[in-house]
Parts: structure tokens; C-alpha cells; sequence
């Protein structure tokens, strides 16, 4: 009998060091999900002298390539914004709901400073119903800029949100810092036709 | 008694022999890496001011070689702006840090201070306002000729109001390397240290009913109550498990904190355990916090029957589980190690000269008992490990070289055995016919165990979902899914020893028996034959060399005992030990260059860039030592048709190789509620319309090339074209 439990002894301890040598698992922190770059402008909406749109890769996140000149005739509002920017991501709806009321004369570019395309759609799909479906307006658009070539090489946008806004000839005439205020929605308004 | 005995202690010293592993095992396998993604550091724009001031500063006024020091930073945040937690919450991104260290030199993970919930109109982040500390240690080499070392870090943050902006800086320390050193910034450690969580091992579970997610803290005796007076709050590491925005409710009852949250939008099976951090906010304002890992706990069996049935069909139910561990373990009888013990016990049935019922039954029951607390030891270790927060797959036992060899030499012993190498009357049994003739019922509990241990290197189709199973479960569930495969094991000989009828199926005895056990031979040094390719695969081919020289070496000592008196035989037992011993100790560890012959190697980075892109991605997760895997290589990967499939339907196959320990890989298995490999993951093509892609399907553990097919075809199918 002694030799028995010797043996179940040693039965446990093998188990026991085999699963020992084994080493902990620890799981690697989550990608990166910014890519932007520092800066301070004053924070406002500016009225600009209107210039012309500048050339930029436009391209959904499926890589489509969009021409923004498809909006010409209409004001145009461009907001670059990000998931992981808290008053992006509550401006986001707000946005979409403004353009869905005015689509016949404003039209939204939406540009995703994401790096991954999987967090913007995660995002896409937990608006509400209403949301989603104004999302799949003509006159909404998405477009993905993983590497800030138009946020941050074009614009020379180092801070979100930020926007631009474009006159029915496709200038641009104004400039917004930070969210979309009331205020900026009712000028807008006054805007449009 | 003497042929059980004697063959227990052959058992015995293969076996005593395995805990002198570990005094091999100094290396450890583990690597030790700092996460190096970075932001974009190509700077073309010079901030003028930053909303975010850092410093940087060392714990110690010199670097010792071979010791650990610290490197605190101070964020010193602009009022109303905010910086991000490890898990920022609804939206916001953490502070990451990106090292350039001299040569040698590790770091460990950030050592975060302890959040608070920052709200941004109806979103709720975690991070931090004011001034926050954060920690990271760093351990010098041992071997330092440098007279100084210059640490430095690119720290990169994002920084919020109503606006967002990702700041970054560089941050460098140049220290002396010295012998002793004297402690610096005692101020400012201190006040980085009352940030901290403290760290505890209180028990903290979770568990899902509906939309809410319940968290319960057992803090020692007699402390909840402590915690009455003050606000708390916790904040999960892993994202999605709360509804960010969603109050709190805490109660304290009895000893327990208990916070019902509504429950986030991650399926849970992604995130069954997680650190968390409870903070204690006082009414002075000051605030302390606890850091502690909680698991998931499916809601309990005490708990009403609609509970019940939710927490059953969750996972397709316990069950289930077990039905497929049993066949799992019925299966395993057919593998090649296990076939020939199984044989043995059936000829020894056969020949056994008491054929009352009850002895008969009895051996069944021995031989099942044996198998049991085998099984019952096995579950215990991993179950034991996972409570203590080592994670370990089915299959763990031969993610290390050792045991591999152990086992090799195991099934060549017998195998030398079965053949008739040794049939000594001296000092050593011969196991077939101690098995055969089937003399004591401790024979056949050790014969039980004995097919339990050469089990280890096989798992069977259902086993791997059961057990992976059985992995997310409540200690008692693990339990009886574990015994249920060895219950499967134990079956056949049970039943052939319950049920007289049965045994009419068995032949008649004969010389024919003789020859049978010699053949049964063949199978186990097939088996040890694939144990040394697979110890070659993990540590190359000097192993293999040393392994199979200490074949040779074994033969060699037992056909010695064959010819040698009684004294000698002592001596040559002890040879025999000291030469396994040395094989284990000396064996190599030129770790191979790791081959994948089809596809791309599997790595967590590249799989989220495959997933980015729109083409389908096939995953196959699979090991040297998987012969399921191999089997499905064979019949269903390597072969035109599917590689003719992949290729038309641009299909990525990205293999993950498990043959040695691999933590991303691990971490992936359990996402999908695995515990082992095969494991065969499709993700189907981005749909067009909806820029999403299906869910991932998660193919059987048996696959066809027709399979394939048609998970290709269906998952891929356009919806415009049907």
C-alpha cells in the first residue's frame, strides 16, 4: 500500500510540474487608436476668404475613391472626427440628423481619422435606428483616413473635431473648432436656400 | 501481488523521474516584450503649447546591474482637459509609452493610477484630470559594462475637453551604473504611490442575467462594512463588459460589495475574466482604489430555473459537454497509445481463471477507479492553476520538451516490454503479462492509471470542445466534464467486465495471444516514434539525437538486467535512473526555426490587418503533437481542391502553431471558447453593401474538403446574386 500512494504521489506531482513549466499568459495591450499630431489653434468659427477645395485621396472604407465635386450646388459641411474623441463621437448623430433635414441642400463628409476601419463600424452600427438610416443617405459620406494624409497633410488638422465648410461652388468659406454649437447650426441654416 | 508490485514500480521510477524536470528547467520560456506600437513619431508640427506638462523622474539615484528600479512620469493636466485609463471608457484612447532602452534592459507594463469616470454629455470615459502618476519598472541586465545608461520614452496621449488632441514627448534619464545606489524622489514616488490600486487577492466574480452584468467583491472578513460610507466605482480592464454610461448600484451585503451595471455590448465568452479596479472615493475627497482579478461565473445553480436554462443554453449546455467527453474518452481507447493497455485488459479477461461475475466486475471497477483519479488529479492541476491565474490548454502537458521525452521513453518501455525485451523474474516485471494475467485488482487500478498517462499526448474529436468547456465553468461542472472523459476511457473494459454477454465476443486463448501482445508492441513505438518528432520540432534535432541515444542506453541497462545477478541489476537500476536523469538535464534547447508550410504564420497584429482588408481568412490553429490537426492537414488542407478553393475565393489561410506555448494564440483559442487545438476559424469576405463582414464561423474539429467548400461558398455568397 505504501508503494500505491507513492505512486499517486508522484502521479500529482508530475501533473503538477508539467503544468508549472508552463508559462503565464498575459495578452497585449490593444493596438494603437490614434495617429494625429499636436497643436493650439484658437478655437471659433472662422470666416474664410473662399478657396477652392484642395486636391486629397478621398476614399470610403471600402477604399472607393469619392470626388467631392459630386456635391457642387450644394453647402457642404467636411468633419474630421474620430471614435476615440469623445465630442466627435457625441456630434456624430447630430450631424447625420442636420444633413437628413437639409439633404436636398447640404451634403456631410464625414472623415475617420480611425486607424482601424472595424472601430468606426462598430461605432456605425451602435447608432440608433434613425441614425443608421440617414447614414445610408446619398448625401452623407465616409471616409476613412487611417494615416491623416487629408486630416493632418491637407487640412492641417492637429485637433478634433474640426470642419469646414463649403459654399455651393465647392469653396471653402468657414472653419469650425470643436463641435457643431447650436449657433453654428442655426448660421447654416440661415445658409442654406 | 509480486507481478503488480513489481510493475508499479517500474510505473514508479519513470514517474519519480519526471519531477526532477524542473531542476532542468531553470530557462524560462516566457518572453519577455514591451508593446512597441507607436503613434506616427515622424513630427512635422511643433505644438506651442501643450495642454499636457510631463516629467520624468527615477526612483534611484544609480542603476545596479541586475536590479529593477523605477521610472515614475507626471502628467500635470490642464484644468477641465483629460487624459485616458488602460480601458478609456465610451470614447478617448490611453497614454501609451514606447521605450528605447540600452541592450538588455526589460520594462514591464504601465502601473496605471486609478481612474475616474470622466463624463462628456452622455458618455462616460475613464481617466484622469489634474495630476496623475504613472509607474513602470525597469530591470537593468546583469552583465552592464556601461559607466551610465540613458533611459528614454516617447509617451503618447490624448488629451480631451470638448476637443481632442494627441499629444506626445520624449523623455530621456541618464543614470550611473553603480554598485549600490541610494533611493531618489522619495516625494515623488510617494505621492505616485498614493495613486496606485492597491493589489489584492479578494475573491471579485461576474456574472450576466439579461442586460446586467453583476460584479461581486469578497473583500477578508469584516471589511465591507468599511467600505459603506464611501462612494464606490469599479472599472473593468476589458472594454464592453459594462454599459460605460450606466449608474452603478452598489450594495454591501453581509461581506460582499455587489455592483448591478447594465451590461455592455460585448458578447462575454470575448472577456471571461479581467482585472478591474475598485474605487473608494471618501468624503474628504480623498480617493483610494483596489486592483483585483475577476472571472466570469455563469449565473449558479442555486439560482432560479430561469437562470438555469439561460446559463445552460449559453454554452449548449453542460449536458452536452459531457455526452461529448464521453465519447471523447471512448474514442481515445483507438489511439494508437491507448489501444494496446485497452487490448491487454481484454486478453486478460480472457484468460483469468476466476470467472465469478463479481471478480470479474471488480477489476472493471479497479481499472475505472484508476482511471478516474488520474483524470481527477489532471482536472485539479489545471483547475488548481486557473484559480490561481495561469491559464493552461488541454494539450499544455506537451507544450514542454520534458514531458515529451518522459513520455517517449514511457511508451518504448513498454513497448520493450510488450516485445518481450525483458520477461526477467529478477527485479523486473514484465508488464504485458502482469497485465494479462490480471492477477490483483491493484494491477488493474495501476493498469487504469497507467492508460490514462499514456493518454496525455492524445485528444480525441469532442474532447476539445468539451474540455474547452469545461475550461469557462465553475470548478464543479470542469470537474465532472474531466471525469467524463475518463469515465469515456474506462468504458469498454467496464462494460466488457459488467456484462458477461459481452465477453462472448472475445476470442478464445491461444498462442495466438503471444503473439498478439508482441505485435501491440508496434503501436507504442509508432507513438514514441511521433513523440520524437515532435520533441524535434520544439527543440530540434540534437534532442532528438540525445533522445533516441538514451534509447539505446535504456535498451542497452535492461538486456544487462536480463543476463545479471541480483546485486548488479541494483546497480544497473540506478544507471538506468542517472542516464535519464542526465538526458533530461543536458537535453538541448536549439529551439528550431519554426516551418509553416502552408499559409502565413498566425499572429494576433497580423490578423487584425488581414481583417481591415475585404479577402476572406481561413485560421488554422493546430501543433506538432495534434494528430487531429495533422489528420486534417492531410485530408483536408493540403490537397488541390482546397487549395484550388482558397485560391479562387482569395481565401488567406494564417496558421497559429501551438506546438510550444503561445500566449496570443492561447488568449485566441479561449475567445472562442477553446482550450486546445484543432481549432478552424473562417471569417467570410466584407460584404460590399454593409462594409462589414459576417461573423467568424467556427468550423468542426473534423474537416472535409466538402466542408470547406461550402463554408467557402455560403459565408462568401453575395446577396445580390442569390
Amino acid at each position: 500500500m505504501r508503494k500505491n500512494l507513492l505512486l499517486v504521489l508522484s502521479t500529482t506531482v508530475i501533473l503538477i510540474i508539467a503544468a508549472l513549466l508552463v508559462s503565464n499568459l498575459s495578452s497585449p495591450p490593444d493596438p494603437l487608436t490614434t495617429e494625429l499630431e499636436t497643436a493650439d489653434y484658437p478655437k471659433a468659427m472662422t470666416g474664410l476668404n473662399p478657396v477652392l477645395l484642395p486636391k486629397a485621396d478621398w476614399q470610403d472604407f471600402d477604399g472607393h475613391v469619392f470626388d467631392p465635386a459630386r456635391f457642387k450646388g450644394k453647402y457642404v459641411l467636411i468633419n474630421f472626427w474620430a471614435t476615440w474623441c469623445p465630442p466627435c463621437v457625441t456630434e456624430f448623430p447630430e450631424l447625420v440628423s442636420f444633413t437628413a433635414k437639409h439633404h436636398q441642400n447640404f451634403a456631410l463628409i464625414l472623415v475617420s481619422n480611425d486607424v482601424t476601419a472595424d472601430k468606426a463600424k462598430d461605432f456605425f452600427n451602435k447608432q440608433a435606428d434613425d441614425i443608421q438610416k440617414y447614414m445610408r443617405l446619398p448625401e452623407v459620406i465616409q471616409i476613412h483616413d487611417p494615416k491623416g494624409a487629408i486630416t493632418r497633410d491637407v487640412f492641417q488638422t492637429y485637433r478634433l473635431p474640426e470642419s469646414y465648410l463649403l459654399d455651393p461652388n465647392g469653396q471653402m468659406i468657414a472653419k469650425i473648432t470643436g463641435s457643431v454649437s447650436p449657433a453654428q447650426f442655426d448660421y447654416i441654416e440661415t445658409l442654406l436656400p | 501481488m509480486e507481478y503488480s508490485m513489481k510493475y508499479n514500480f517500474l510505473i514508479l521510477l519513470l514517474l519519480t523521474l519526471c519531477t526532477f524536470a524542473p531542476v532542468a528547467m531553470a530557462q524560462d520560456f516566457r518572453t519577455q516584450g514591451f508593446n512597441t506600437q507607436g503613434f506616427d513619431t515622424q513630427s512635422r508640427y511643433t505644438p506651442d503649447k501643450k495642454h499636457v506638462t510631463v516629467s520624468m523622474n527615477a526612483d534611484t539615484d544609480a542603476v545596479i546591474p541586475g536590479q529593477t528600479f523605477r521610472i515614475g512620469f507626471m502628467q500635470i493636466i490642464e484644468p477641465d482637459w483629460h487624459t485616458y485609463w488602460i480601458n478609456p471608457g465610451d470614447s478617448g484612447a490611453e497614454t501609451q509609452i514606447d521605450w528605447t532602452l540600452p541592450d538588455g534592459f526589460r520594462t514591464n507594463d504601465i502601473q496605471w493610477p486609478v481612474p475616474d469616470r470622466i463624463p462628456y454629455e452622455s458618455l462616460i470615459n475613464f481617466g484622469y484630470s489634474g495630476t496623475a502618476y504613472f509607474l513602470i519598472e525597469i530591470t537593468a541586465p546583469e552583465d552592464l559594462s556601461a559607466q551610465e545608461v540613458t533611459v528614454s520614452a516617447q509617451m503618447n496621449w490624448l488629451v480631451c475637453s470638448d476637443i481632442c488632441i494627441p499629444e506626445q514627448g520624449r523623455y530621456s534619464l541618464t543614470l550611473p551604473v553603480a554598485d549600490t545606489s541610494t533611493p531618489a524622489n522619495q516625494f515623488f514616488f510617494s505621492e505616485a504611490e498614493a495613486q496606485q490600486p492597491q493589489s489584492v487577492d479578494w475573491p471579485a466574480t461576474y456574472s450576466l442575467d439579461q442586460n446586467e452584468i453583476t460584479f461581486t467583491i469578497t473583500p477578508p472578513a469584516d471589511t465591507a462594512e468599511l467600505f459603506s460610507n464611501t462612494s464606490l466605482a469599479i472599472f473593468p480592464v476589458e472594454w464592453g463588459l459594462i454599459k460605460n454610461n450606466a449608474p452603478q448600484e452598489t450594495s454591501i451585503t453581509g461581506n460582499q460589495i455587489i455592483f448591478r451595471i447594465a451590461s455592455g455590448d460585448r458578447d462575454i465568452n470575448e472577456a471571461l475574466e479581467t482585472p478591474l479596479i475598485l474605487r473608494v472615493g471618501q468624503d474628504d475627497g480623498s480617493v483610494s482604489g483596489y486592483s483585483l482579478d475577476a472571472s466570469y461565473t455563469p449565473a449558479s445553480a442555486a439560482n432560479t430555473a430561469d437562470n438555469q436554462s439561460a446559463s445552460l443554453s449559453v454554452n449548449g449546455g453542460i449536458l452536452k459537454h459531457i455526452l461529448f467527453a464521453l465519447i471523447g474518452g471512448l474514442i481515445l481507447n483507438l489511439m494508437p497509445c491507448v489501444f494496446p493497455v485497452l487490448s491487454l485488459k481484454a486478453l486478460g479477461l480472457i484468460q483469468t481463471k476466476d470467472k465469478t461475475r463479481a471478480h470479474i466486475a471488480s477489476h472493471g471497477f479497479a481499472y475505472t477507479v484508476g482511471i478516474l483519479i488520474s483524470f481527477g488529479v489532471f482536472a485539479a492541476t489545471i483547475l488548481g492553476l486557473r484559480s490561481v491565474g495561469t491559464a493552461l490548454g488541454w494539450g499544455f502537458q506537451l507544450q514542454n520538451p520534458y514531458n515529451i521525452l518522459l513520455l517517449s521513453y514511457l511508451m518504448f518501455v513498454i513497448g520493450l516490454n510488450l516485445s518481450g525485451m525483458f520477461t526477467l523474474s529478477g527485479k523486473f516485471v514484465n508488464l504485458g503479462s502482469g497485465l494479462t494475467r490480471n492477477t490483483t485488482y491493484s494491477s488493474s487500478f495501476f493498469t487504469g492509471i497507467l492508460a490514462a498517462l499514456v493518454a496525455t499526448p492524445c485528444t480525441a474529436p469532442f474532447m476539445a470542445g468539451a474540455i474547452g468547456y469545461a475550461m469557462v465553468q465553475p470548478t464543479a461542472q470542469a470537474f465532472i466534464v474531466f471525469l467524463s472523459v475518463g469515465l469515456g476511457l474506462a468504458l469498454p473494459y467496464l462494460l466488457l467486465t459488467l456484462i458477461p454477454a459481452t465477453q462472448k465476443i472475445l476470442p478464445r486463448p491461444g498462442t495466438w495471444m503471444e503473439h498478439f501482445r508482441q505485435f501491440l508492441a508496434f503501436p507504442m513505438f509508432l507513438t514514441s516514434a511521433w513523440l520524437l518528432w515532435v520533441l524535434g520540432k520544439q527543440v530540434g534535432i540534437d534532442a532528438v539525437f540525445m533522445a533516441l541515444t538514451g534509447m539505446v542506453i535504456i535498451a542497452l541497462l535492461f538486456w544487462m538486467l536480463k543476463i545479471s545477478g541480483k546485486f548488479f541489476g541494483r546497480v544497473l537500476i540506478v544507471i538506468l535512473v542517472l542516464s535519464v536523469l542526465a538526458s533530461l538535464i543536458f537535453l538541448p534547447q536549439s529551439a528550431p526555426e519554426q516551418q509553416l508550410d502552408t499559409g502565413h504564420a498566425f499572429s494576433t497584429d497580423i490578423l487584425d490587418a488581414r481583417l481591415q482588408e475585404d479577402n476572406p481568412i481561413f485560421v488554422n490553429m493546430t501543433a506538432a503533437w495534434c494528430i487531429t490537426c495533422k489528420v486534417n492537414e492531410r485530408v483536408a488542407l493540403d490537397n488541390n481542391a482546397t487549395e484550388h478553393l482558397f485560391a479562387t475565393h482569395n481565401v488567406t489561410m494564417l496558421t497559429g502553431d501551438w506546438t510550444n506555448e503561445n500566449p496570443e494564440i492561447t488568449a485566441y483559442l479561449k475567445k472562442f471558447g477553446r482550450n486546445g487545438v484543432p481549432l478552424y476559424i473562417y471569417y467570410g469576405a466584407r460584404n460590399k453593401d454593409s462594409g462589414l463582414r459576417p461573423d467568424p464561423v467556427i468550423l468542426p474539429q473534423i474537416l472535409t474538403p466538402n466542408l470547406l467548400k461550402k463554408t467557402v461558398l455560403n459565408t462568401n455568397a453575395d446577396p445580390e446574386k442569390l
